[in-house]
């Protein structure tokens, strides 16, 4: 493992000098975007991210609404500006742009204290500043000296992005979107920045922007694969399986067949062609255990995903149980047999199986769940409480928490079904996996309120999604 | 094996990606900061930071392990304070009040550990416009936000101040309606009273009101009462208050956005008009004409403002209305000054000659330099423009 590893990092490093030493951005160019590069260096990332797509970003950013609020009209004649300059100019610029937001707090804190010794570790930092700031100083002192080299803004930008997704920290996505700021409404952008522009947009769950992106970037560059990968990706998401497909398709040509199937399976998994998928996979499966082995994690996720769906638990339950030994450390794999473990009622193990991966929201949620269900309400409770906490924190700041994430919490945790509808119908409309789906029958079933879900049933109708969970859900509701 | 296999090594990222599963508490939301403003007799403000922002702006981890301890945070206190109190400055009323750093403590929020900086100002007077400026780790991190929790003496609100826009402005009382009513009273009334067009009109309508117009001749003539001269000029100014509210409610409701350029040198051009028409009257009803005209264009210049203000719509009416309200009575304030002092002069010389006929002339010529400049886009007088 530790061999494999270190192997993995010096290959890794090789690939992506941008991560190897911050000294390599002074001066230095971006690799190029020649189809090699994109083959070597930026299709396994994002085929990586479309075979993994269950840790949730908790922030839905509305700083797109602030934005929209900055452009309105603002009086630009002299004579007023000039009159008003004291009183007037103030409240229209203040105004703008500050959301009042009536009734809310300024987040939970705790009293003020001071600690009694010098040694007492406050904070842990993530791994990107481990080690100083002294990376992140030189980043921001070469941006500055050279505001317009785009090699320098598009690999500091794509620093950053990296670091948030691999430490799942929003943080990093603002100081990337401060980088992109020049680029940010452009029209005109070159491919890579449209990219990374489309990358923050996708955390930001403003999938729609980010596809206008891609679809650009791909008529700018129609052999770049990663812009293919990310609207298959998206397009899936959204339930738009037609040209999910088309992109898979167009990627095929240019990426080979085993990229191809990596990105059409999830597509077959919810679209009646649970057959496929498994055939697709029968035929991949030579390849990644002897080539990417990295991927076998992902197969068996995908295939307990499509066991479950046919309703061979038991078959899950192995497929699951396969994954762990080949990958004991796999968060995706953990939360997902945690979520099959939750929805078979088997939630004694659901606390160790998590208990190592810290206290994000996607582990919390999960843990607090199978607390409650097994009766442990010391756990459920403070679980709970700081969960809830978080998604206020969120909700104070202007923004919306992840409403796959709030819509289970009010489900599953606070006894609150009508919210949760309201919130996992919220989060369908934009996005449609098969999770958000059950989500929002689950909660229409608990809130017995069947006329909410007509678009749904509708909606797994027409794509012909196989799934016995969402069948069973909908006779509840019609028998309700 | 795949015929058309592709060679990609796909397995060294997801390989690395898989290892390096983060195994310690990481942030869940983006940066906020918390400022909380308690008014009383002074300024009490906390301020909450988190240690991660300041690892980033002033270095915290000052032996590089990746943690970062009290001791390390304590040694850097007067540069963390430093830093803080240079990016807030607080207004109250255009006035900057100087805020201190009296110390720093920590508290835990859900997302990790924060400075707690705590802020005084020294002892305040009433006001009724706070303004803060806030300008922390925008250049740093786009994303970043500022939730405000303010604590006036008479209501409270919370507020968020985004990486767009770093001014936030307060009103005394808060977001209570009644509080919001009359900020907007008052400043409807500042806004009349700084307004040099509405004044200057109001003075070309309020020349006239002591007299009284003959039709037959075409002339003013001293008014013989005091009662039909007042009700005229109530009602004169009314119909302006109506005129305005009627286009500021249908801007701000119905079509906001469009062009109002031409609403400036129109405002020019009817100044204009109404002085003559006290030289040489021609029409009965013109300062009812004019009052009401220049009204409509009046609100539909304040809807400019209330769009672009970004007032939450649920604020709108309140805040309207109060607007509305303000600007009557700073209409009739200047009424109720210059009324008495015309009425009582009204029949001598030096009011036909010199107020009425020399009033309205200066502002002829006033009204046509403000024409000529908005029409033409250049500055002839440097006055009122430097007001």
């Amino acid at each position: 493992m530790a061999e494999r590893l270190f192997e993995n990092l010096a290959e890794f490093s090789q690939w992506r000098p941008s991560i190897r030493t911050v000294g390599t951005i002074r001066g230095g160019k971006i690799g190029s975007e020649s189809r090699q590069d994109f083959r070597f260096v930026e299709l396994p990332k994002l085929l990586a991210s479309f075979a993994t797509p269950l840790i949730d970003p908790t922030v839905l950013n509305a700083s797109s609404s602030l934005e929209l609020l900055s452009e309105t009209g603002l009086n630009k004649h002299r004579v007023w500006r000039n009159l008003n300059a004291t009183l007037f100019s103030a409240w229209t610029q203040a105004f703008a742009v500050c959301l009042v937001i009536a009734g809310a707090g300024t987040g939970v804190a705790g009293e003020p204290f001071l600690p009694a010794d010098d040694s007492v570790v406050l904070e842990t930092l993530p791994d990107f500043l481990k080690g100083g700031r002294k990376k992140f100083v030189e980043i921001q002192e070469q941006l500055r000296e050279n505001p317009s080299d785009e090699s320098l803004v598009q690999q500091a930008a794509a620093l950053f992005i990296d670091a948030g997704e691999a430490n799942s920290d929003p943080r990093f996505f603002g100081i990337a979107r401060k980088i992109l700021d020049p680029w940010w409404k452009r029209e005109s952008v070159p491919g890579p920045i449209l990219l990374l522009r489309a990358r923050i947009k996708e955390r930001d769950q403003l999938y729609n922007d980010a596809i206008v992106d891609l679809i650009k970037l791909n008529s700018q560059q129609p052999d770049d694969g990663r812009a293919l990968i990310s609207l298959a990706r998206l397009y899936a998401m959204q339930g738009q399986y037609g040209q999910a497909r088309d992109a898979a398709k167009q990627l095929e040509e240019i990426a080979g067949t085993v990229a191809y199937l990596i990105c059409l399976i999830p597509i077959d998994v919810v679209t009646g062609n649970t057959k496929d998928a498994l055939a697709a996979i029968e035929m991949i499966s030579p390849d990644i255990e002897s080539q990417h082995q990295f991927a076998i994690t992902w197969l068996s996720i995908t295939r307990a995903n499509i066991a479950e769906i046919i309703g061979n638990t038991d078959q899950a339950e192995r497929f699951y149980q396969a994954g762990l030994v080949n990958d004991p450390d796999h968060l995706d794999l953990k939360l997902a047999y945690a979520d099959f473990l939750i929805n078979q009622k088997r939630c004694e193990t659901v606390g160790d199986l998590l208990k190592d991966h810290g206290d994000r929201n996607a582990v919390l949620l999960r843990v607090a769940i199978a607390a409650k269900v097994t009766g442990d309400e010391v756990v459920a409770s403070q679980y709970t409480e700081k969960l809830t906490e978080r998604l206020e924190a969120v909700r104070q700041r202007g923004d919306h928490p992840d409403r796959r994430i709030s819509a289970r919490c009010y489900l599953d945790l606070t006894n609150q079904p009508e919210l949760a509808l309201r919130e996992a119908l919220a989060n369908w409309e934009v996005r449609r996996e098969l999770e958000d789906s059950r989500l929002v029958l689950r909660a229409a079933v608990a809130a017995e309120s069947p006329g909410d879900v007509r678009e749904v049933k509708r909606f797994l109708r027409v794509a012909r999604t196989e799934d016995v969970i969402s069948e069973q859900l909908i006779s509840q509701l019609e028998s309700q | 094996m795949i015929g058309k296999a592709t060679n990609l090594p796909i397995r060294l990222l997801l390989g690395f990606c898989f290892a390096v599963v983060p195994s310690v508490s990481m942030a869940f939301k983006p940066s906020d900061s918390y400022l909380n403003v308690d008014v009383k007799d002074k300024l009490e403000i906390r301020w909450d930071i988190a240690l991660r922002d300041l690892e980033m702006l002033v270095g915290l981890d000052s032996n590089t392990d990746g943690q970062i301890t009290w001791g390390e945070v304590r040694r850097q206190q007067e540069g963390i304070l430093g830093e803080a109190v240079s990016r807030l400055k607080i207004m109250l009323d255009d006035t900057e009040v100087p805020v201190q750093a009296s110390g720093m403590k920590l508290a835990e929020r859900s997302d990790g550990m924060y400075a707690v900086l705590e802020l005084n100002s020294d002892a305040i007077e009433r006001f009724t416009l706070m303004e803060i400026n806030y300008d922390f780790f925008f250049d740093v991190d786009r994303n970043h936000r500022c939730v405000v929790r303010y604590n006036g003496g008479f209501g409270s609100g919370s507020y968020v101040i985004g990486a767009d826009e770093k001014t936030l402005i307060i009103p005394e009382g808060g977001t209570h309606w009644f509080y919001l009513l009359l900020t907007y009273v008052r400043v409807g009334i500042q806004r009349v009273w700084s307004s040099v067009d509405t004044l200057v009109f109001l003075v070309a309508l309020l020349l006239p009101s002591v007299w009284q117009f003959e039709e037959k001749r075409l002339k003013y003539v001293p008014a013989d009462g005091l009662k039909p001269s007042l009700m005229g000029v109530f009602w004169v100014v009314t119909s302006l208050t109506v005129a305005q509210a009627i286009t500021l409610w249908h801007s701000v409701y119905g079509f906001g956005g469009r062009t109002t350029q031409w609403i400036w040198p129109s405002m020019a051009i009817l100044i204009v008009l109404s002085a003559l028409h006290n030289m040489y009257p021609t029409i009965r009803y013109w300062v009812w004409i004019a009052a009401i005209a220049f009204g409509l264009m009046l609100g539909i210049e304040f809807g400019e403002f209330f769009l672009g203000t970004g007032l939450p719509s649920s604020m709108l009416p309140v805040s309207l209305l109060g607007f509305s309200i303000g600007v009557e009575f700073a209409l009739f304030s200047v009424v109720a000054v210059l009324f008495p002092i015309a009425f009582s002069i009204r029949r001598t010389n030096a009011y036909d000659q010199y107020v009425f006929h020399g009033g309205s002339t200066l502002i002829v010529i006033l009204g046509t330099v403000w024409g000529i400049e908005r029409l033409s886009g250049s500055t002839i007088l440097s006055w009122p423009a430097q007001l």
